[in-house]
C-alpha cells in the first residue's frame, strides 16, 4: 500500500526496537520449534532410513516414493486440484464479496450464511452430498430417463470434490476479501468516481491492485484449505476412492495407517519441497514489486 | 467508458427519486442472486437439520436409497412428524456424549486462547519490528504451515512424549497453541494499521506491551474476532477428527465401513502351510477284525491299543512253522552224533593200521635180524621180507583209503547240514513274516503319537490286506504353526497381531454319522516370533490349542497383519463385549503402544438388517478384520463402544 505514510521506517528501526521485536517473536518462535519445527528434523532423518530396522538407506526411499504408482497418482491428482480448485474459489468468492460490498440490505445476514459451511462439521454434510450423487442418490432421480449412475465412483468425483471444496471454503475466503476491501480507503473511489472512472475501471485500477496482499494471503490460504479437502474427500470415499480424488493426503494418511513412516516423510518432503519453492516464488514477486512486503 | 457511465449516470444531476429507483433495482436483483446462493449454499445444512427431527424408518426411508423395486420413492423435505428420538437418544440414552462434548469443548476454549495470545504476540512481533532473519523465519512459518498434518503427528508425539505431557490435556493444547496460520493472519491484519497510530502512542511514552494493548490490538477488534470464530470452528473439528489420537477421552464420531474387497487398506500376508502329517495304520494281511477298541477323536500314545483281530489262523500257521523247525533241528542233531562215531571208529582203525605200518617198516628193517642166517636161508628172508613189503603196501593203501572216506562222509554230512540250515532259516524268515503280519496277541497298536481321524474298520468285518484301518494325523492335537514370512524392505511388519487358521472341522458329537465339514477361523495363542539376524524372514511359531474340535484338513491359511510398527506388547484380549440392543459390537484390544495405552478394534461383529439399500450388502452376519476398519490406528476407541456400520 503505497499510500501509508512513510515514517513507518523511523519507528521500525532501531537496535532496541529490534531486541524488543526477537523477545514478542521468542513465545511463538520457541513453539513452532518444539511442534513443527523439530518433528519436521525428526521427519527428515526418517526419510532416509528404513522402516523396520532404521538402517541408513540413502536415497532409496526417495526413489521408490517416486517410482510409486499410487504417490503419482496422488501427486497429479493434487496439482490438478489445485490448478482447477484455487482459480475456481477465488473468483467465486471475490464476486461474491463485491457484491456484498454494495451495502445491500442485509448484507450481514448473508455473510453469515456464506459463512456456515465453513463452520459445520464435514460428516453430517458429505452425507448430504453422497445422497445427492449416489448411485440411487438425487441427482440420477432428476433425471429419470438415464441410467443410473454412481457419481461418486466415476470421473465426476473430481468435480465433486471440488464442488465441496467450494462449497466449504468460499465463505471464508469471501470474508477475507471483504476485510481486505473495507480496508481500501473509500476516498480513493470516491475520487476515482469524481473524476469520471465507471465502476469497471473503478475496480480494474483501484480496488484490484489494492487487494495485492489479501490476493497473496486468500491465495496461501486456499492452498492450504486445498490439502485439508482430504477430510471431505476421506468421508466421500474412505481410504482408497475412485482414483480421481485419491490425494497426497490420501497416500500420507494410509501410510500413516500402515505405519510406514519411513515413506510418509519422504513424500512429505517431496511435498514440503513443492510448496517451499512456490512460497519462494511469491514471496520473491511480491518483494520485488516492493509495495507493500507479503 | 467515463463519458457513457457520465451521461447516463450523471451524479450531479440525477434526482433523488431516480437514484432512489435505481438503487431499489440493484438491491433486489443482488438480493434476489445472493438468496438464490445462500439457499444452495444451506441446502446440505437444512437437509441435515430436518433430518436430524425424523424417526429412524422415515430417515432410512429419506437417506437410505432413492428407488425402491426400481421406483423412485418420494423424497421430501419436511419430516412427516416431527420426531425428537435422535436428540433423545444422543443426550438421554448416551449420556457419555455430553461429557465428551464438555472436554473437547474445554479443550477447545483453552487452545483458541492459547491461539490468540500467541497469535497476536508473533503477529505484533512480524509485522510491527524490524530484526534480522525475520522474513526468512516467517517464510519458514507459511510453508510449515502448509505441510500436511500427518507429516508431523507422530513426531510431534514423540515431542509430546519427551515433555511427559501424554495422557494429559495439555499433551492436545500445547501443540495445538501454535497456530502458524494464526500468526499468519494475525501479522495480516496488524500490517494493515498505519504505523503512525503506534508512532503517537510512542511519543506519548508508551511502552511497547502498552502500545499493543491499547492501540493495536482494538484496532483490530474485527480482525481479532474473526480469527476467533475461525479458530473455535476450525478446532472443534480438528480436534474431533485428527488428533483425538492423543486423547482416549475425546468423542468419537465413527463411521466404520466395510471395506470393499477391491481394496484392502491392509498389507494382509497370507500363507499356507500344514500344520500336521497324516498317518494311518494299514492292514498288514487280510485280517478279520474282532473288536475296535478306539473312537474318532481319540488322542493315542505310542503302544495304545487301536483294534482287536482274530489270530487264531495265524496260530495254527506258526504252529506248523514251529513244528518244521523242531524236526530239522533234531535231524541235525542225529547227523552230528552219527558223525562222531563213524568219525571215532575211522580214527581207531586208522590207528590199528598205523601201528600195523610200523611194526611191518621195523620187520623190514630187521629181517636179517628177526630171521637170522643161521636158521634161514636167503631165499627163505628174501620171502619174508617181500611179504612184509606187500603186507606195508596193503596197510598204507588201507590207510589211504580209510582217511579219503572218512573226507567223503565229512563233506557229505556238512552238505546235509548246509541243506537244513537253509530250510531252518526260510522257516524262520516266514515265521518272521507272519507274525509282522499279525500281532501276536491280536491287538494291533498305535505306532506314534497321534489323533485319530477315522476308524475305517468294523467290528466281525473282514479286511483286505492292504486296506486302511485307522488315519490318524501325527502328533498332538497342539497345532504348531511355523511359518515363514519374508519383509522386503520398506514394509514394516514388525508384530504377528492375528494369527487366523481355517480349517475343516468335523462335528465330533456326530461323529460315524454324517462328517459335516465346515470352515472356522480360530485365535492362536501363544505365538513367538524369531527374526533372523539379517532381519529380512520372520520365523512364526504359534501353538493352536484346541482339543475340542480338532482340525482335520491338512491345510491351513495364516493371515497376518500389517499392524506393527509402532506397538510393543499385545495383550491379551480383555474387553470384548457385546450389546444385545444395539446391532453392532466391537471387539477391542488393548495394547501398550506408542501412543500410550491405545485400543484398537480387533474385529467387528457386524450383524447387518435386511436393508432395502443397494450398497449395503444383505448379510445375516459379518467378521470385518480390523485393518479393513477406516481409521483403525488413530481413533481411540473404548471397550464396548458401539459403532455405526454403514
Amino acid at each position: 500500500m503505497k499510500t501509508i505514510p512513510k515514517p513507518k521506517l523511523r519507528f521500525r528501526l532501531g537496535r532496541r526496537r529490534a531486541l524488543t521485536g526477537i523477545a514478542y517473536a521468542a513465545v511463538p518462535l520457541a513453539g513452532f520449534l518444539l511442534f513443527f519445527a523439530v518433528p519436521f528434523v525428526i521427519s527428515i532423518i526418517r526419510s532416509f532410513q528404513s522402516g523396520l530396522t532404521q538402517r541408513f538407506t540413502g536415497w532409496d526411499n526417495y526413489i521408490s516414493v517416486a517410482q510409486s504408482e499410487s504417490f503419482r497418482l496422488a501427486a497429479v491428482n493434487t496439482f490438478r486440484f489445485i490448478v482447477m480448485g484455487v482459480p475456481a474459489i477465488i473468483l467465486f468468492s471475490l464476486l461474491l464479496a463485491l457484491a456484498l460490498d454494495q451495502k445491500i440490505i442485509g448484507h450481514t445476514f448473508f455473510r453469515t450464511i456464506f459463512l456456515t459451511p465453513y463452520v459445520i462439521p464435514v460428516a453430517s454434510t458429505v452425507m448430504v452430498f453422497q445422497i445427492v450423487f449416489e448411485q440411487s442418490g438425487i441427482l440420477n432421480s432428476l433425471c429419470l430417463q438415464q441410467q443410473p449412475v454412481n457419481f461418486l465412483h466415476s470421473d465426476n468425483a473430481f468435480y465433486i470434490l471440488l464442488l465441496l471444496y467450494v462449497w466449504k471454503n468460499f465463505g471464508y475466503n469471501m470474508l477475507l476479501f471483504l476485510t481486505g476491501l473495507s480496508q481500501i480507503p473509500s476516498e480513493y473511489r470516491e475520487a476515482a468516481r469524481v473524476d469520471g472512472a465507471g465502476p469497471v475501471r473503478i475496480f480494474l485500477s483501484i480496488t484490484l491492485p489494492l487487494l495485492g496482499p489479501t490476493f497473496f494471503f486468500v491465495f496461501v490460504i486456499s492452498i492450504v484449505n486445498s490439502f485439508k479437502v482430504f477430510r471431505e474427500a476421506y468421508a466421500l470415499g474412505g481410504a482408497y476412492p475412485h482414483s480421481s480424488i485419491y490425494m497426497l493426503q490420501h497416500f500420507m494418511n494410509n501410510n500413516f495407517q500402515n505405519l510406514n513412516y519411513q515413506r510418509l516423510s519422504t513424500a512429505s518432503i517431496y511435498v514440503f519441497l513443492v510448496i517451499a519453492l512456490v512460497v519462494l516464488a511469491l514471496f520473491l514477486h511480491r518483494s520485488r514489486k516492493g509495495s507493500v512486503q507479503l | 467508458m467515463s463519458t457513457s457511465s457520465n451521461a447516463m449516470y450523471p451524479v450531479m444531476s440525477m434526482s433523488k427519486w431516480r437514484r432512489r429507483w435505481n438503487a431499489f433495482w440493484k438491491n433486489l436483483i443482488l438480493c434476489t442472486l445472493l438468496a438464490v446462493i445462500a439457499l444452495t449454499v444451506l441446502f446440505p445444512i437444512l437437509f441435515t437439520l430436518s433430518g436430524s427431527f425424523m424417526g429412524e424408518e422415515e430417515v432410512v426411508r429419506n437417506f437410505g436409497n432413492i428407488t425402491v423395486n426400481g421406483e423412485y420413492t418420494p423424497m421430501h423435505l419436511l419430516p412427516d412428524h416431527i420426531q425428537l428420538d435422535g436428540y433423545a437418544d444422543l443426550f438421554i440414552r448416551q449420556p457419555s456424549y455430553l461429557m465428551q462434548f464438555w472436554i473437547s469443548l474445554g479443550i477447545c476454549v483453552a487452545i483458541t486462547g492459547g491461539q490468540l495470545v500467541i497469535s497476536i504476540l508473533g503477529g505484533y512481533a512480524f509485522s510491527k519490528f524490524q530484526f534480522p532473519g525475520r522474513d526468512v523465519i516467517f517464510y519458514c512459518i507459511i510453508v510449515l504451515m502448509l505441510l500436511p498434518y500427518q507429516v508431523t503427528l507422530t513426531p510431534t508425539y514423540m515431542v509430546v512424549r519427551a515433555l511427559g505431557l501424554l495422557n494429559t490435556s495439555y499433551s492436545l493444547i500445547l501443540p495445538g497453541v501454535f497456530s502458524a496460520f494464526g500468526v499468519f493472519l494475525m501479522r495480516q491484519i496488524m500490517e494493515a494499521v498505519p504505523d503512525s497510530l503506534l508512532e503517537s502512542a510512542y511519543l506519548d511514552g508508551a511502552g511497547s506491551f502498552v502500545t499493543l494493548w491499547r492501540i493495536l490490538v482494538p484496532n483490530c477488534r474485527s480482525g481479532i474476532f474473526t480469527l476467533t470464530v475461525v479458530f473455535f470452528a476450525l478446532l472443534l473439528l480438528f480436534t474431533f477428527i485428527s488428533k483425538s489420537v492423543y486423547n482416549a477421552t475425546l468423542p468419537v464420531v465413527t463411521t466404520v465401513r466395510p471395506v470393499k474387497s477391491s481394496i484392502s487398506q491392509t498389507k494382509t500376508l497370507e500363507g499356507e502351510f500344514s500344520y500336521s502329517d497324516s498317518s494311518k495304520v494299514t492292514a498288514r494281511d487280510d485280517w478279520r477284525v474282532t473288536e475296535v477298541l478306539v473312537e474318532t477323536g481319540r488322542q493315542v500314545d505310542e503302544g495304545t491299543p487301536l483294534f482287536v483281530i482274530d489270530v487264531s489262523d495265524y496260530r495254527v500257521q506258526r504252529q506248523n512253522y514251529a513244528d518244521s523247525l523242531l524236526k530239522i533241528s533234531t535231524q541235525l542233531e542225529e547227523l552230528d552224533a552219527q558223525a562222531e562215531t563213524e568219525e571215532i571208529a575211522s580214527a581207531r582203525k586208522l590207528d590199528e593200521l598205523k601201528q600195523q605200518v610200523k611194526l611191518l617198516k621195523y620187520q623190514i628193517r630187521n629181517v636179517n635180524g628177526i630171521y637170522p642166517s643161521s636158521s634161514y636161508t636167503m631165499v627163505q628172508r628174501q620171502n619174508y621180507k617181500r611179504n612184509f613189503e606187500m603186507e606195508l603196501v596193503k596197510a598204507e593203501n588201507s590207510i589211504a583209503e580209510l582217511e579219503e572216506k572218512s573226507i567223503t562222509a565229512e563233506d557229505d554230512r556238512q552238505r546235509t547240514r548246509k541243506e537244513l540250515a537253509s530250510q531252518q532259516q526260510v522257516i524262520a524268515v516266514e515265521l518272521d513274516e507272519l507274525d509282522r503280519r499279525y500281532p501276536a496277541d491280536g491287538i494291533v497298536r498305535a505306532e506314534e503319537i497321534g489323533l485319530v481321524d477315522a476308524v475305517l474298520v468294523e467290528e466281525g468285518k473282514e479286511i483286505l490286506r492292504g486296506e486302511d484301518c485307522v488315519t490318524m494325523h501325527r502328533g498332538s492335537s497342539d497345532i504348531i504353526i511355523e511359518f515363514d514370512l519374508s519383509v522386503e524392505e520398506g514394509e514394516s511388519f514388525q508384530k504377528l497381531s492375528t494369527v487366523s487358521v481355517e480349517f475343516s472341522k468335523r462335528s465330533w458329537d456326530e461323529v460315524r454319522k454324517v462328517a459335516v465339514t465346515e470352515t472356522d477361523t480360530k485365535m492362536a495363542e501363544d505365538h513367538t516370533r524369531q527374526m533372523d539376524p539379517n532381519g529380512e524372514v520372520w520365523h512364526y511359531k504359534s501353538v493352536m490349542k484346541d482339543m475340542a474340535s480338532p482340525p482335520v484338513s491338512k491345510k491351513a491359511k495364516v493371515t497376518i497383519g500389517a499392524m506393527s510398527g509402532y506397538f510393543e506388547n499385545v495383550l491379551p484380549a480383555s474387553c470384548v463385549k457385546k450389546d444385545a440392543d444395539q446391532e453392532y459390537v466391537l471387539a477391542v484390544r488393548e495394547k501398550d503402544s506408542l501412543f500410550g495405552k491405545a485400543y484398537y478394534v480387533e474385529k467387528i461383529e457386524v450383524e447387518t438388517k435386511a436393508k432395502n439399500s443397494r450398497e449395503a450388502a444383505v448379510t445375516s452376519k459379518d467378521t470385518i478384520a480390523a485393518y479393513e476398519i477406516v481409521e483403525t490406528t488413530t481413533l481411540p476407541v473404548y471397550p464396548g463402544m458401539t459403532v455405526l456400520v454403514r
